[in-house]
């Protein structure tokens, strides 16, 4: 009987086990990475990588730590990984990692993009909530970028996306979502950062068509994007024109309503939205009486106008020139119209560019802000 | 035979010395010459030759141990009744001459406990348990007077075990004392003392205590198997007891509940449990008792059950940091960091950074210097003990800190852990998580939570066979549906009104503790 125990205890200690054990100060805990595509010179050789991958991880000291940057040309994240302990005294730990950025130049060789995607979410270190962001020029630019708020990249990206619904520019980001939408149908938004001189500035978002980058959707197109697929709380920063005086208005959207609508020609797509508002302020010495219920729906009526005009431009520019369906319809008819769905699932990349989509939008405000 | 058979197995041998039977003599000079032969260079020993009767011609000796006979009992009721009062008034001489016997023990002496002992062996063990002997010419017994008196200590407030609320009585080392704190608490006469003497040399009395239709009679059999089984030279201690007589002595975890409360030992009888007293030790013994026993303090009982049960629950959270803080941390920073805040792991790392030996390595330094203090505060006196709590733990800590050989957080962690361990009642069973601490600081430096979780289950799985007295040491959670009334007494302590059995462990005739004779709108109102 003993000898059997200690037979079994031998075995789970001295075979199985994960004789990983590194202590928590040697290793480089990589907090930001950036992606970007390598073009071989003429003096490399054929077996070097396509991509230059660039590592950010902090600094251990107690104060003023910054990120050590460090990158590398190789093929994929795995063996870059690897290669870098080779120049590096420190065991590269990705289970921290926040951020991924990419360059957009990866986006718009399918075949790169999906090998750098499989790269992600093949990593079991790697969390589903890592920020996977686009960017225009390098993403090495923006990893080097020390922001003068939080010396630390990673985090400071990491921590933009987390106030993301407080924020109304910023499509999720986060790397699971991306993936499902990628897995479902091969198309996705995602977000687009911007190096500064002292930060980096995440706003607007890159088109994904099958794989493949579209073009840029711009910060206020993407803000009402995000409203129409209700993933904000928060419609912010817009304002309305009132006998010549721009009127910010905070609003608050709901969850938006879609239906199909009864159409034999085509299919007909309703989004309905409505929203809260605040009026925060209008101008000194005002000669309106903002008590009134007149100015009340005068704005309502405007801030309504003005924004069933931006959102339709968005959907026009998704449809027309993106020709993507990153409004969710898909999903909509397949949950909901599935009989409709099974008829165009095949054609729909062709299809969605031709549907109508109408908005209908409600605003009710809610406050008017200080009354003299 | 297996080596371990062969170190731990039972070995028979032949016991050394077995006392032979001497029977009394109706010599006077015969019987007393063997038992001074018997008590030779014992200088302790008092022996007073004496004549009684009006005429003084009956010889008596008279045996006595210095300093354990109370002087009171033995000039007054012995010596003076034998030498004068039995000379003020004559009896029959007739009668006197045949039956002495009876006219000393009945009509002469005036002590409250007497008994007569066929052999010198007897009487000498009664001699030296503090009694007296009276010996007679020409009669073939020896008269025992009850004359046990010694210096005791006073019965105090127990060192262990402090209550803010509650009893201030402590158990003491004279066992009839104990027994009497505890009678004074069971006013029923099923209350039961069973005498035994254990210990072929040191004859010490272990008095076997219960409530007679409460106790599980099984428990009394197996108890008195073994207890008569035992065959060893001498008892100090309650614990040589404790040792002799649990279920698993290769166990880390106590099987039997000791305490020096006579409040907790009553509790427990009340239970249906049994208690075990043994001279020389303030410590009785509680059996059956698993592990929730061991996590209840007396105060529970006495304080409103809202705070008993936060602080119930509070002593639970504690017992569990004990074990596990300085394994869980070696485990999530050495193996996985993913599950630390990035923050706390920058904050963690950087705190570390310039640390020469591996968090393990660092765990098990200042658990041990822990240790060492602990140890040395133990030893050293009162005040002095004191001093090097605090040298050790704020003066070393922050040195260790400030040389670079241990981490700030790895100091945090053993304190916290040292502070949480202090919680748990039981004594025993908080050297117990200290050595499961140990075992769990190694898993997790080889095998990270993989480790921990190896041998949580592996302690677990022990725990659930280990058994106190056919009792499980888990009750009551191990068998929840079973045992439903006991779960009020375990991680949460019930409002008493609700508590209306006793624990399953006692017979199931005897469950209900409390009737309900209140109003039935009794509280109902406002």
């Amino acid at each position: 009987m003993h000898k059997k125990m200690i037979i079994f205890l031998s075995i789970a200690l001295l075979l199985t086990g994960c004789w990983d054990k590194v202590e928590i100060d040697e290793r480089a805990h990589i907090s930001a990475l950036g992606i970007d595509r390598y073009t071989p010179g003429p003096d490399d050789e054929e077996t070097v990588g396509r991509h230059i991958f660039t590592f950010a991880f902090p600094e251990l000291k107690k104060e003023g730590a910054k990120d050590v940057v460090i990158s590398s040309v190789g093929d994929n994240l795995y063996s870059v990984s690897r290669i870098m302990a080779s120049r590096s005294n420190k065991e590269f730990f990705l289970g921290h990692l926040r951020t991924v950025v990419v360059g957009v130049d990866i986006a718009k060789n399918p075949a790169d993009f999906r090998h750098i995607l499989d790269g992600i979410e093949n990593n079991e270190f790697l969390s589903r909530r890592v920020v996977l962001a686009l960017t225009e020029g390098s993403a090495a630019e923006i990893i080097k970028v020390v922001p003068a708020m939080e010396n630390k990249l990673g985090e400071f990206i990491a921590e933009i996306f987390r106030r993301s619904d407080r924020i109304p520019r910023i499509v999720g980001g986060s790397a699971g979502d991306i993936l499902r939408d990628l897995h479902e149908s091969g198309n996705t938004i995602i977000p687009k950062i911007v190096p500064g001189k002292a930060d980096v500035k995440v706003a607007g978002g890159g088109i994904i068509n099958n794989f493949k980058f579209k073009g840029w959707l711009g910060e206020v197109e993407t803000a009402h994007l995000l409203v129409l697929k209700g993933e904000t709380k928060c419609l912010c920063g817009m304002s309305v024109k009132h006998k010549g005086f721009d009127i910010p208005v905070a609003l608050r959207p709901k969850k938006p309503r879609i239906s199909l609508i009864e159409d034999k020609d085509n299919i007909k797509i309703l989004i309905e939205v409505e929203m809260e508002g605040d009026v925060r302020q209008t101008y000194f010495e005002t000669d309106e009486d903002t008590l009134k219920s007149s100015f009340v729906s005068e704005i309502e009526q405007e801030m309504v106008e003005a924004t069933k005009q931006r959102a339709m431009d968005t959907i026009n520019k998704i449809q027309k020139e993106f020709e993507t369906d990153v409004l969710g319809i898909n999903k909509y008819l397949r949950q909901s119209h599935y009989k409709l769905w099974k008829e165009v699932e095949r054609d729909w990349q062709d299809i969605f560019p031709n549907i109508d989509i109408d908005v209908n939008i409600d605003i009710k405000i809610r406050r008017i802000g200080l009354v003299r | 035979m297996s080596l371990w058979e062969r170190l731990f197995g039972k070995k028979s041998e032949d016991t050394d010395t077995d006392i032979g039977e001497i029977k009394v003599h109706r010599n006077l000079d015969k019987n007393f010459g063997i038992i001074k032969d018997m008590l030779k260079d014992c200088d302790d020993v008092l022996y007073r030759e004496i004549k009684i009767g009006i005429e003084g011609n009956q010889r008596a000796v008279v045996i006595s141990i210095d300093g354990m006979t109370d002087e009171n009992v033995l000039d007054n009721h012995i010596l003076k009744n034998l030498m004068i009062n039995s000379r003020i008034a004559p009896p029959d001489i007739g009668i006197f001459k045949r039956q002495i016997g009876d006219a000393v023990k009945d009509k002469t002496l005036s002590a409250a406990e007497m008994k007569e002992v066929g052999t010198i062996e007897q009487a000498v063990l009664d001699i030296l348990i503090g009694d007296t002997a009276v010996i007679l010419d020409n009669y073939d017994k020896i008269i025992i007077v009850g004359t046990k008196g010694w210096e005791m200590r006073d019965v105090a407030e127990p060192e262990t075990e402090n209550v803010i609320r509650g009893p201030r009585q402590g158990f003491i080392e004279t066992l009839r004392v104990n027994t009497a704190l505890i009678r004074r608490r069971i006013r029923d006469h099923k209350f039961k003392i069973k005498g035994y003497q254990i210990g072929r040399r040191s004859q010490t009395d272990v008095c076997v205590l219960y409530i007679e239709d409460l106790a599980d009679e099984d428990v009394l059999e197996e108890l008195d198997k073994r207890l008569k089984a035992i065959d060893i030279d001498a008892i100090i201690d309650s614990g040589y007891i404790e040792q002799l007589v649990e279920d698993n002595w290769r166990s880390i975890f106590p099987q039997i509940q000791n305490t020096e409360r006579p409040d907790v030992a009553t509790a427990a009888l009340y239970e249906g449990k049994v208690v075990i007293v043994v001279d020389n030790s303030p410590f009785v013994l509680i059996i059956p008792s698993g592990f929730n026993a061991m996590m209840q303090s007396a105060e529970d009982y006495y304080e409103r059950w809202g705070i008993a049960t936060f602080i119930r629950a509070l002593r639970y959270f504690a017992l569990l940091m004990a074990i596990y803080m300085p394994a869980l941390y070696i485990a999530v920073t050495t193996f996985h960091p993913q599950m630390l805040p990035a923050k706390l792991l920058i904050s963690i790392a950087a705190n570390r950074a310039g640390v020469p030996f591996p968090a393990v390595l660092e765990a098990i330094i200042m658990v041990l210097t822990l240790e060492i203090l602990r140890e040395a505060g133990i030893r050293l006196p009162g005040a002095i003990g004191q001093t090097i709590g605090i040298v050790g733990a704020v003066i070393i800590g922050q040195a260790a800190v400030d040389a670079g050989i241990v981490g700030p957080i790895m100091i945090i962690i053993v304190s916290i852990t040292a502070v949480a361990s202090f919680t748990i009642p039981s004594y025993n069973l908080a050297i117990a998580a200290r050595l499961l601490r140990l075992v769990l600081i190694i898993a997790s430096g080889f095998l990270g939570l993989y480790g921990v979780m190896l041998i949580t289950m592996l302690a677990l799985v022990h725990l659930c066979s280990l058994k106190s007295f056919g009792v499980p040491y888990l009750t009551p959670f191990t068998a929840p549906i079973g045992q439903r009334s006991d779960l009020k007494d375990a991680l949460l302590k019930a409002p008493l009104l609700s508590m209306h059995y006793r624990e399953t462990t006692v017979r199931k005739s005897e469950r209900r503790r409390m009737l309900d004779h209140r109003d039935e709108n009794f509280n109902k109102e406002g």
